[in-house]
């Protein structure tokens, strides 16, 4: 007798046998225990370390094609803004092309309205908050400055007044963050 | 980086004195690539000029 359960000799011989026999004929008789505790366990720390770089992690900017950043010692954490983008021939807006560079100097509306797209983006999907106003600008540091100005110029027709410009971290830090009159 | 040597010895040559330049307009030339505005930008934010304004061309 063994706690409530009687295991009569015969069918233990029997359990016996045919265990034998299964492992004779080469399948095994596989019985996994899964301990659910050291398991949780290990996923709550998983689930704190992950939680913890992620946070502390500034936000990544995606170097544009072709564009080469200019280099600085001062700046500020990147903060979460949409993109634009100036390579030498086109100009990107959240990596999604918005046109030549050349075209969009003369005819800035399509640029305009990808900017416009952003910003209504941005308002649907924060309800009842003020729209901040940032974008972060790489653009190309062998660009004649006149082209980026006249670009840093049309941005805030569309309430993008303040302008982050992406840097190449000479120091510490990248990004300055500067506000255009 | 020239014009940038160039900025930092002008804010050098200003001397002591307080309060010191606390907002700069930039005008931009077509001389001047960016990566030089962005090096003068990066001189004055040492200098603690915090408040930075980039002219548009033809603007004064």
């Amino acid at each position: 007798m063994i706690g409530a359960n009687t295991i009569q000799k015969g069918t233990f011989v029997k359990t016996i046998m045919a265990r034998s026999h299964r492992k004779a004929s080469g399948k095994k008789n596989m019985i996994a225990g899964l301990m659910l505790t050291p398991m949780v366990d290990m996923f709550s720390l998983l689930v704190i370390f992950l939680l913890q770089s992620f946070s502390a992690s500034p936000e990544l900017l995606y170097a544009a094609k072709d564009v080469t950043l200019p280099s600085a010692v001062t700046g500020i954490e990147v903060k979460d803004a949409p993109v634009i983008s100036v390579s030498s021939s086109e100009i990107y807006v959240d990596q999604k092309l918005a046109g030549n560079l050349k075209d969009l100097l003369i005819n800035p509306e399509p640029l305009m309205e990808k900017l416009g797209e952003q910003r209504d983006l941005w308002l649907r999907t924060h309800p009842g908050q003020d729209f901040p106003g940032k974008i972060t600008l790489q653009a190309h540091k062998d660009l004649p400055s006149p082209i980026v100005s006249q670009l840093m110029a049309m941005l805030p027709s569309q309430n993008f007044a303040t302008i982050q410009l992406a840097v190449v971290a000479g120091g510490s830090e990248p990004a300055p963050d500067k506000k255009v009159e | 980086m020239k014009l940038a040597a160039q900025v930092k010895v002008l804010l050098a040559s200003t001397g002591e004195r307080e309060p010191f330049i606390s907002a700069a307009r930039i005008a931009s030339s077509p001389g001047v690539n960016y990566g030089d505005l962005v090096s003068v930008m990066d001189e004055l934010r040492k200098q603690q000029v915090n408040n930075i304004g980039v002219m548009p061309p033809g603007s004064k």
